[in-house]
């Protein structure tokens, strides 16, 4: 795994002297061809010098390790811009680019890797995957800006990513066109397992548990599974400490929509007990919030709670690296009253008037109808390092989902006062097993095989939406990476066998005849990136995936007051096939960065809900009935962003995401794509823009087209109109006695008090969105060592 | 030594917090029998003669069977005075919610809307606030023909505002099919 040596540095290093000395005195002349040197110093944080520091130079077979001094010197350097790469194992990989001139002379300061076994140079799960899956990085900072909105919402800055929500509180993330079942949502490399089949479950993870945050596009990673039709989303918590001491942060945030409070914290403790080193971290987040406003009324009972806590435990012996963790998220989501809708006629007039009744006051209190829903996830992650062939994981964890929904409606009676009975209570219990191998055949192929074997449990203890269920899955997977360290390419390629049986539980006569049911087939992804220069690479990646039809698609039945509409399943449904194809391209140089993903994706037997002509007639009315039903598709879409850094001082970018999707059978548009989107973001820093603790002044505009790609017939209401929507942000550091690094900032969120209306919210007919909100936010980092 | 004092009570908590760790599948309780209403029943008695009942009744509720719905059959030239009640004949034996529905009157309204040759509806009775209820009523046929009386039971209405059949909320909206002869 190592590049090619120089020989050793001290008679390297000697001649390198003189040469630098030769040039010096013989003057400029020699530098017009490739002669340039370059000499580097690698230290750590307190400047003592790191020897056996790997350094490689991007799309060139240069490279070397630094020597006992920790320096490396290069020599016949052209005038070119070289990306270096320095890794050590127990310290964070870094890269840097940068223009050679002339005979140069730069010292490299590496910091300690945060996982504490020796062999591993990376964070996280993410990052294994490398260049060669689509994927994109939600940097820190706007992590923190966003995260008191929720992890869907923080999602929402990147690119590719859009919403669909229900009203202001629930938010699900939408990639490349698809959401729910077919985008995979984990939580520290394990698959969170949910009730995330219904549009208006939110998933439940709670953003300040993490420290980054990551979206892969497409059929990426065969790794996770093989039915991430849309893409994965990895929440990673941050590394455990790896010095001894205590540290940590407190969050405390402010809005004023909704007068929302948040406080977050967290707390890093490593403590050696004999030899046995033991890192632990406890953190939790309490949200507190009432009733959000748009420009014209208040939206009454949408006052939201969060209780989250979590832990960490670590310890490494020898060559294990052992970690528990452990989080628990409980939230109370109030739903707009009046979305909740009787029956077709009672839409038609809430349609027609477009707003609430009333004007609505401002108030906490939550009443119906409301969810609460508590999830909680504990896992047990082993890493043992096998010396030169890499290394094994095994993941072991359970998880416990329980969903409360309480209507606003009864079929008869009085709503009792208290919050004993819900009317529907969803339970799910998965315990899941992993075992992942990694293993380097040699310095250019590098693979991975592993088993995943997941049994689930759901119960269905009120309300009849979905039966009782139990779910086997297993799957087994392989994938390869070829990386020749000269070489412009790299190649991954992966696949992937699943089986899964579903056992319904439930004594309903009529689903006897679908008691059991068994699915399985192959997935696989193939890849190869091509580094064209040592500013821009781009990824070409094709993939085959499959996803089985949910409980909800087999067997619903019944009305849907979320939606006051009918919907039927139909357990003669087949797994759909999706082949989706991608290109990705980066390029970096000088003032300018651009990314870019274009896609076009094939989704055979997409299961979606089709309207039936005839409404079905109920006690309580007519409601329009859809059936659960099979198509073909295919979905096609490009985003990127585009960033002009032109000074010091000021910054531009500019993103915008396109998605088109059609229903090929029915050879019309497909139903609830969402719109163009664009964004100019303004950045003005006060003070240097590289440094981590710069303050800076933001605007972002938001133009959001109007959607008119849809099909007839298929909606209550036409797509809203397009919009226009100002936030400014205003972020700074202030240093004190007590505190080395407060982070302070300042945001005004639809700064302009817009009305406006999302397409993807399912509340649209009845509300606008929020207006303006100011978000006051503050950030404590404390600790010492 | 402070910091190993501080650290043994950090890894202690760790302990304690595992241990209460676990949340289990709770075991279904039976789901409270909330009320239903299935069936509209609307009885017209002529000043003369037998009175008839009509039914539109669903009996398992959404979805499965479709309802059964009976055509109203009414002599022209006539009137009747018709008494509607709500039946819950999902169960056994069946409950007449009507009796729950005088008991809370201010909170409900009974609505008649008419189409075709079906005559309006005058409602004769009253909830305890002296508002209209809508359970007991009035109508005098003229010419035959065929037409719709569409019954709706209001929650909570405005029973005020100008239109107060277009206010609360609906627990019940059947359509009965009308013949006059």
């Amino acid at each position: 795994m190592s590049f090619s040596k120089i020989i050793g540095c001290k008679y390297g290093c000697f001649l390198g002297i003189i040469l630098l000395f030769s040039n010096y005195l013989l003057g400029q002349e020699l530098h017009s061809s490739c002669l340039l040197k370059l000499q580097m110093a690698v230290v750590d944080p307190q400047g003592k010098p790191l020897a056996y520091v790997n350094v490689g130079v991007l799309g060139q077979s240069l490279g070397g390790s630094t020597n006992e001094e920790g320096i490396l010197l290069f020599k016949n350097l052209c005038k070119d811009s070289y990306s270096f790469q320095f890794s050590r194992i127990g310290w964070e990989a870094y890269e840097i680019t940068f223009l050679i001139e002339n005979d140069t002379s730069i010292q490299i300061v590496l910091r300690e890797s945060g996982i504490m076994l020796d062999k591993i140079t990376v964070l996280g799960d993410g990052d294994k995957l490398g260049k060669n899956t689509i994927k994109e990085v939600l940097d820190l900072e706007s992590l923190r800006s966003t995260m008191g909105f929720g992890l869907a919402e923080s999602l929402k800055q990147l690119p590719g990513v859009q919403t669909l929500n229900t009203g202001a509180s629930i938010s699900k993330p939408i990639i490349q066109g698809l959401h729910s079942n077919r985008v995979l949502i984990l939580q520290n490399g394990v698959r969170q397992e949910g009730q995330q089949w219904g549009s208006e479950h939110a998933p439940e993870i709670d953003p300040f548990l993490s420290t980054k945050i990551q979206v892969i596009k497409g059929a990426g990673s065969i790794r996770y599974g093989g039915d991430a039709l849309g893409g994965i989303i990895l929440v990673e918590p941050p590394a455990l400490r790896r010095e001894k001491g205590l540290d940590g942060e407190v969050h405390l945030q402010g809005m004023s929509n909704g007068k929302l409070g948040i406080l977050s914290g967290q707390l890093n403790g490593n403590h050696s007990f004999g030899n046995l080193p033991v890192s632990g971290r406890i953190q939790g987040t309490l949200k507190n919030g009432g009733n959000l406003h748009t420009p014209d009324y208040f939206m009454n009972n949408t006052g939201v709670r969060e209780e989250n806590f979590s832990w960490m435990l670590g310890t490494e012996k020898n060559n294990l690296n052992s970690t528990f963790f452990y989080s628990r998220y409980f939230s109370i989501l109030g739903i707009l009253k009046d979305a909740h809708i009787g029956n077709l006629t009672d839409l038609t007039d809430a349609i027609e008037r477009g707003r609430p009744l009333s004007d609505g006051a401002f108030f906490r209190e939550i009443g119906r109808p409301q969810q609460q829903i508590l999830h909680e996830f504990f896992q047990w992650k082993n890493i043992i390092d096998l010396e030169n062939d890499g290394h094994l994981e095994i993941n072991l964890s359970r998880q416990f989902n329980r969903r409360k929904e309480f209507d606003a409606h009864r079929n008869f009676g009085t709503l009792p006062n208290s919050f004993e009975n819900p009317n529907i209570l969803f339970e799910i219990t998965t315990y899941r097993g992993e075992v992942d191998l990694e293993h380097n055949w040699n310095q250019d192929f590098h693979g991975h095989i592993g088993i995943a074997l997941m049994q689930q449990v759901n119960t269905t203890d009120r309300g009849s939406l979905i039966p009782d269920y139990s779910q086997w899955t297993g799957g087994v997977y392989y994938t390869l990476k070829y990386k020749k360290p000269a070489s412009l390419w790299e190649f991954e390629g992966g696949i992937r066998y699943d089986r899964n049986r579903l056992r319904i539980d439930d004594v309903n006569p009529k689903l006897q005849d679908f008691r059991e049911n068994q699915y399985q087939g192959f997935s696989g992804t193939l890849s190869s990136v091509f580094h064209f220069s040592n500013v821009g690479f781009l990824v070409f990646q094709t993939g085959s995936s499959w996803r089985t039809p949910h409980v909800s698609e087999l067997f619903s039945d019944g009305v849907h007051h979320g939606s006051a509409s009918y919907e039927k399943g139909n357990p003669y449904l087949v797994p759909e096939r999706a082949l989706n194809n991608s290109i990705h391209f980066e390029w970096q140089e000088g003032k300018f960065k651009i990314q870019s993903t274009a896609y076009y994706n094939w989704i055979n037997k997409y299961i979606f809900l089709s309207p039936k002509k005839e409404a079905v007639l109920t006690i309580r009315g007519a409601f329009p009935a859809f059936n659960y039903s099979q198509t073909n598709v295919n979905i096609a879409g490009l985003d990127g962003n585009m960033t002009f850094s032109m000074n010091k001082h000021w910054d531009f970018t500019f993103q915008a995401a396109m998605v088109k999707g059609r229903n090929v059978t029915a050879n019309d548009y497909l139903i609830y794509m969402p719109a163009n989107k664009m964004q100019l973001i303004t950045t003005y820093y006060l003070n240097a823009k590289d440094n981590e603790t710069h303050s800076f002044f933001r605007t972002q505009l938001t133009h959001v087209a109007r959607q008119r790609s849809v099909p007839a017939a298929f909606d209550y209401a036409l797509p809203p109109e397009g919009y226009l929507r100002l936030d400014i942000e205003f972020l700074t550091h202030i240093k004190n006695k007590f505190f080395p690094d407060i982070e302070l900032g300042v945001a005004l969120n639809n700064a302009t008090n817009t009305r406006y209306r999302e397409y993807l919210n399912r509340f649209r007919y009845f509300i606008q969105e929020p207006g303006r909100n100011l978000v006051v936010r503050l950030r404590i980092p404390f600790g010492h060592s | 030594m402070k910091n190993q004092l501080f650290f043994t009570f950090f890894f202690f908590a760790f302990l304690v917090f595992i241990s209460f760790s676990c949340e289990k599948d709770t075991t279904g309780d039976p789901d409270n029998e909330s009320e239903l209403i299935t069936t509209v029943s609307i009885t017209f008695t002529p000043a003369s003669g037998a009175a008839k009942s009509f039914k539109w009744a669903d009996k398992d509720g959404a979805g499965g069977l479709a309802p059964v719905i009976e055509t109203i059959v009414l002599a022209a030239n006539t009137s009747y005075t018709i008494s509607t009640t709500f039946l819950d004949e999902s169960k056994s034996p069946v409950e007449n919610i009507t009796a729950e529905i005088l008991e809370e009157s201010n909170d409900h309204l009974v609505c008649y809307a008419v189409s075709g040759s079906a005559p309006a509806v005058q409602i004769t009775d009253q909830d305890k606030k002296k508002n209209p209820l809508g359970l007991a009523g009035t109508i005098k046929t003229t010419t035959a023909g065929n037409g719709s009386i569409k019954v709706s039971l209001k929650h909570t209405p405005d029973k005020k505002a100008a239109t107060p059949c277009s206010t609360g909320e609906t627990d019940v909206e059947v359509t009965f099919p009308v013949t006059i002869n």
